[in-house]
């Protein structure tokens, strides 16, 4: 008995030694200041900046600001919210899936209602505050969640703001949950994936996407890192220049048509005077 | 070997199956839960959080509603399914164990084995009928199969289930501590043989012991009852070894189930009822142990601080009936408690338990007690990793063992 006495008190030591470690390692996530712009059971949209070991983190892990407020337009924000697509990730959980191409990553009723409260926010937003999201709906409708817990697809992830570029860390696309509390623990944290990423962002017309590597300093962005999440880098400015993907030449540059609309928009912008637009303008025509 | 010798082989064997685990998740890069049936994983476009708590396999009240629906969520109910999708069914799993044992009056051992390689086929086949086919390749080269038959007729408030075919019983398909275990083992109460009268062995049953036969249940929102009639053990003590029941009796379990919340919480009502064609070696048919097995189980999560904290706990009251000439009637009680304690963020859960089992309770020194200590946790996505440690004191037997167990499994 002594010695079951002996080894139960060495098993016990060693369990409270991990029970310290990880609840320490558990403490260690960020600390986030957080301004909501719109909450409701369905839609989340929030201002958050994120500090962690004591500085406040760009994207790209350097401690700077990032370039908010910012105005975007309505119109805008949904072409910029309807040219996000993704597709599904080849991974080791993924094999016999059905293949399939670039899906949407908001539909047309989401881009809708989320466009208007994402001007609101960057219009909000102040230099160290990310722009955060949480979309979630019953999959199936309402008719999922009779006689108990149902299914919600999330979609979350976080926006910002760089220079000439905005940037999108996709953290749920479309993510199916069933514990109301995990729900909650996602609504509380739209950055933090609620487990395998099965979907990377597709580039587009001035899109590029990276891994997002940053912030490694706490619990839940390790695991965002390790997840594997993208990041989809948006030239935000050139699209406002050229906007339409379709008139663009077999060779990938673009047509006279649109760059006369650009060079107007300029103008109308005030970005180039009258007389620097008539001369543009007529050097584009000369070349007809 | 002295005691003394065992007793540091012993910390030894503990200590660095602990090790093992935290460096596994210090080093591997912790990243969420691994996957029971990635097949679903991949169908749904889920985490295993959808169906599981707090760590694959055991399930929460969701994937306990989903299996209860022969693997439909609410929404696909009375819908067609694809069956070319051969993808949203097939999955396979892996388990690797180092073990450790220092049980009192044998030789001590350690050792590496592949516990099983499983591949499963499951999932909806029609509007109302599903499919759940499970073949466990053992270390020592058996295969042990699970499948069965379900049809499912009604809606997703209310339905009625019939499932018919080799399959688990209610030990890994019940709710408040019935379903597969968070850690490793399952709880003793639940997987050994609850009586025993002196030198004569009584019934071979245990809950945990899979079994041919058919299942009738009524699911009603959170609740369901079910009634199983089953072929019961042959005189080998297995449920599934035989390829024909020994006699016509049947064995029988009525049961009612009830999910507490959308967590795991939950509990169990039920009694069973069952015969056995075996005292000695080879079947008598005139000596016949007839059994009952009635109790309760409950477990209740709390939401906490730091994550999760679960009280779960069940008890069990056994009597055979032994024939005259063979022996006398036995009872048994059985009881167990468990605490669980699920971290967020590290998504790291600790259990504890300790079983009492006195399987002749008309005599002294008749019980046996465990006491495990378990943590589990994540190491990828498609990988978990989990240990436990286990000390019994058998009385009835005299002897007592130290064991400690690691075990990885893999899902994809």
């Amino acid at each position: 008995m002594i010695e079951a006495i002996r080894v139960r008190g060495s098993a016990m030591w060693w369990l409270a030694s991990i029970l310290i470690f990880w609840t320490v390692q558990g403490c260690g996530g960020p600390v986030r200041f957080v301004r909501a712009v719109e909450e409701n059971p369905e839609q989340v949209v929030r201002l958050e900046a994120r500090y962690g070991q004591g500085q406040s983190h760009g994207y790209d892990g350097a401690v700077m600001p990032f370039d908010h407020p910012t105005a975007f337009g309505r119109i805008e924000m949904e072409t910029i919210l309807r040219g996000l697509r993704v597709q599904l990730r080849k991974s080791l959980l993924t094999l016999g899936a059905a293949e399939s191409g670039p899906k949407e990553v908001f539909t047309e009723s989401e881009r809708r209602s989320f466009a208007p409260v994402l001007v609101e926010a960057f219009a909000k937003a102040r230099p160290d505050e990310w722009v955060v999201f949480f979309l979630g709906h019953p999959r199936g409708g309402e008719a999922d969640h009779r006689g108990g817990p149902g299914v919600t697809e999330v979609t979350s992830g976080g926006f910002l703001v760089e220079g000439r570029q905005l940037h999108l860390v996709l953290a749920n696309y479309r993510s199916a949950v069933s514990m109301p509390l995990i729900l909650d623990r996602m609504r509380d944290d739209p950055l933090r994936p609620a487990g395998e990423v099965f979907y990377e962002l597709v580039p587009g017309v001035h899109q590029t996407v990276h891994q997002f590597d940053s912030i490694k300093s706490t619990w839940d962005l390790i695991k965002s890192f390790r997840a594997g999440l993208s990041a989809l880098t948006i030239d935000y400015q050139a699209a406002r220049i050229f906007p339409d993907e379709s008139m663009r030449t077999p060779d990938g540059g673009h047509s006279t048509e649109e760059r006369l609309r650009a060079l107007r928009r300029l103008r109308d912008q005030g970005l180039v005077t009258e007389e620097e637009y008539r001369l543009k303008r007529q050097k584009l025509l000369d070349e007809l | 070997m002295s005691g003394k010798r065992a007793t540091i082989y012993g910390q030894l064997a503990i200590t660095m199956a602990l090790v093992l685990v935290i460096l596994a998740g210090v080093l591997l890069a912790t990243v969420w839960e691994a996957k029971a049936i990635p097949a679903w994983a991949r169908k749904y476009n889920a985490d295993c959080g959808l169906c599981h708590y707090p760590a694959v396999p055991r399930l929460n009240s969701f994937g306990q509603q989903f299996r209860r629906a022969g693997f439909r969520t609410p929404d696909e109910f009375d819908k067609d399914q694809d069956v070319t999708k051969v993808g949203d069914y097939l999955a396979t799993r892996l388990r690797a164990h180092l073990g450790y044992q220092n049980q009192e009056g044998q030789v001590e051992r350690s050792e590496f084995t592949l516990n099983d390689a499983t591949f499963f086929y499951a999932g909806p086949i029609s509007k109302n009928f599903s499919a759940f086919v499970e073949a466990e390749i053992e270390g020592n080269g058996e295969i042990e199969l699970i499948g069965q038959l379900q049809g499912v007729f009604g809606n997703a408030e209310r339905f009625v289930s019939v499932r018919m075919g080799q399959m688990h019983t209610l030990q890994r398909l019940g709710v408040g501590g019935f379903d597969r275990p968070t850690g490793i083992s399952t709880n003793p109460v639940h997987s050994t043989t609850l009586t025993r009268a002196g030198n004569i062995k009584g019934s071979q049953f245990s809950l945990s012991k899979d079994q041919k036969g058919i299942e009738v249940a009524l699911v009603q929102g959170r609740s369901r009852l079910l009634g199983q009639v089953l072929n019961g053990l042959d005189h080998t003590g297995s449920g599934k070894d035989t390829k024909f029941d020994i006699d016509s009796d049947k064995d029988y379990l009525i049961a009612y189930e009830h999910l507490l919340d959308d967590i795991a919480s939950g509990f169990t009502l039920f009694y069973y009822k069952g015969t056995q064609h075996q005292v000695f070696a080879q079947p008598i048919l005139g000596q016949r142990i007839d059994f009952h097995r009635f109790g309760a189980n409950i477990s209740k999560v709390f939401p906490v601080g730091f994550g999760f904290f679960e009280l779960q706990g069940g008890y069990v009251r056994s009597f055979d009936n032994v024939p005259a000439d063979v022996g006398r009637d036995v009872e048994g009680n059985a009881f167990y408690v468990e605490s669980q304690q699920v971290l967020s963020g590290p998504e790291i859960t600790f259990l504890e338990r300790y079983s009492f089992i006195d399987q002749d309770a008309a005599r002294k020194n008749t019980q046996r007690q465990d006491l495990t200590f378990g943590v589990v946790m994540p190491v990828q996505t498609w990988l978990r990793a989990a240990t436990e440690y286990t000390y019994t004191d058998n009385r009835a037997t005299g002897n007592s063992d130290h064991a400690a167990l690691l075990e990885l499994m893999a899902n994809w």
